[in-house]
């Protein structure tokens, strides 16, 4: 009897919880800040290309699912928006060497760039512990089976949207989109057609 | 008597101490730990500080009481001229500018100035390391949002205290570094 009591009284304090951290003031402010869907694109894994998804997917979000690490990845390093990269593969290990999401002796399982570039993870594939390594394996043009790995050498504390940092030109306070050719007029990668969801048609 | 009294009693004779202690208008001078000549002393600590806790999404940001810049983190605001800065490309997040100069001196009295009486305490031999919050921290003696970044004893804990103790060993920030 008291066991029960005690149940749904937490249930009720999750509740309202949940509620309250929907209007979280400050991610309500952060999230506003990046703006409404583009027109023609669906909320979907080919929505907000660049975009930190975590500000939405994470735990404060509310956005359905819930990720635990996502991002984007470009052709080369420019100022605006630049050409995404398809069929990179992302491995991310963590504080106890599990990579994407299984073990240290495991293979890890390929997680893949889309159309529009962005990659995730939910929660329930991979729930990290940080700090997280980074490297990202490139087709050496689109289509090849062949890759170029770019390692990031410094460790991710705690921030599970690669777009947290990766933001726009290089300055002092960013290292840049997270890209595939250091100079622009080498890159192979063509923009995506209107085949791909995540180009408004 | 019985405790509650006690214990404004006990409370009573704290503030009364405090308040006389207190002199509005004194400066208090510490001496902090070794800065060194162009930062030197200081460096191999500061690229301990700049790995472990001056990432983007921790202490390399200038929203926090410790702020942390240096070359794989965020970058002193520097304006297109400055002196400060060899090579203004190259002065980026993980752009190949090494921490400057002025990078090092800000993380030095940012490192120093959280604390500085203590600090200055600690230095001077008066007080135990551990009683500084930049110690207790990292070792999550302290409640800390990025958890656990080493133990006590661990390189990267040794290379803080030596340089606090004004030991001049440097071996264990390298050591520190070297591993992942
Ligand atoms: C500004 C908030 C916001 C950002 C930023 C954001 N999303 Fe979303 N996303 C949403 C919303 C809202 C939905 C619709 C589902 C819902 O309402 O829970 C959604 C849906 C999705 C879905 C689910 C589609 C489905 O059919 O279930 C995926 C996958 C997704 N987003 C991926 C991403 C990725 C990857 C990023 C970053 C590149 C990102 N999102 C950034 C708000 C956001
Ligand atoms: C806490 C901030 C931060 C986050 C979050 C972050 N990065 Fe980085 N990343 C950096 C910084 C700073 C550099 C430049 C220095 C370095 O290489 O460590 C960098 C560099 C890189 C590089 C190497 C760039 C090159 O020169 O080729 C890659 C690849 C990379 N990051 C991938 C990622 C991916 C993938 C994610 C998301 C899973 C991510 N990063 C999230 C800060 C971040």
């Amino acid at each position: 009897m008291n066991a029960l009591h005690f149940g749904s009284i937490v249930a009720f304090a999750s509740a309202t919880a949940a509620l309250v951290g929907c209007g979280n003031p400050v991610v309500d402010v952060k999230v506003a800040a990046l703006g409404g869907e583009v027109l023609g694109v669906e909320p979907s894994e080919f929505h907000r290309p660049g975009q930190p998804c975590l500000e939405c997917h994470g735990v404060y979000g509310g956005a359905s699912p819930q990720m635990s690490i996502a991002g984007t990845i470009f052709a080369a390093p420019i100022d605006k928006l630049p050409t995404p990269v398809e069929h990179v593969n992302i491995v991310i290990t963590d504080a106890f060497g599990n990579k994407n999401g299984k073990g240290p002796t495991e293979t890890p399982p390929e997680r893949k760039t889309n159309c529009v570039g962005n990659f995730f993870f939910t929660r329930d594939e991979f729930d990290p512990g940080f700090p997280l390594e980074a490297k990202i394996e490139c087709p050496t043009k689109p289509g090849s089976v062949d890759t170029t790995g770019r390692y990031m050498s410094s460790r991710i504390s705690r921030e599970g949207s690669c777009g947290g940092c990766h933001q726009g030109a290089r300055d002092q306070g960013s290292p840049g989109w997270i890209y595939c050719v250091e100079d622009p007029t080498l890159s192979p990668f063509k923009p995506p057609g209107t085949e791909c969801p995540g180009v408004p048609r | 008597m019985s405790r509650t009294a006690l214990l404004i009693v006990a409370a009573a004779s704290l503030m009364i101490a405090s308040c006389s202690a207190v002199d509005p208008t004194a400066d208090v001078t510490v001496t902090g730990p070794k800065f060194g000549a162009q930062g030197g002393s200081f460096r191999p600590i500061s690229a301990v500080m700049e790995r472990r806790c001056g990432t983007l999404d921790c202490h390399g940001s200038a929203y926090r009481p410790l702020k942390i810049y240096g070359q794989i983190g965020l970058r002193r605001p520097e304006p297109k001229d400055s002196t400060n800065v060899k090579s203004f490309k190259d002065y980026y997040s993980g752009g190949p500018e090494a921490t400057t100069e002025a990078e090092l001196f800000d993380n030095y009295t940012s490192m120093i100035g959280l604390e500085p009486e203590i600090l200055g305490a600690v230095v001077a031999g008066k007080e135990l390391p551990d009683s500084l919050t930049l110690v207790r921290k990292p070792r999550l003696r302290e409640k800390h949002k990025g958890g656990l970044i080493w133990t006590s004893g661990d390189p990267g804990d040794l290379c803080l205290l030596n340089w606090l103790t004004g030991i001049d060993d440097t071996t264990p920030c390298d050591q520190e570094l070297s591993h992942k």
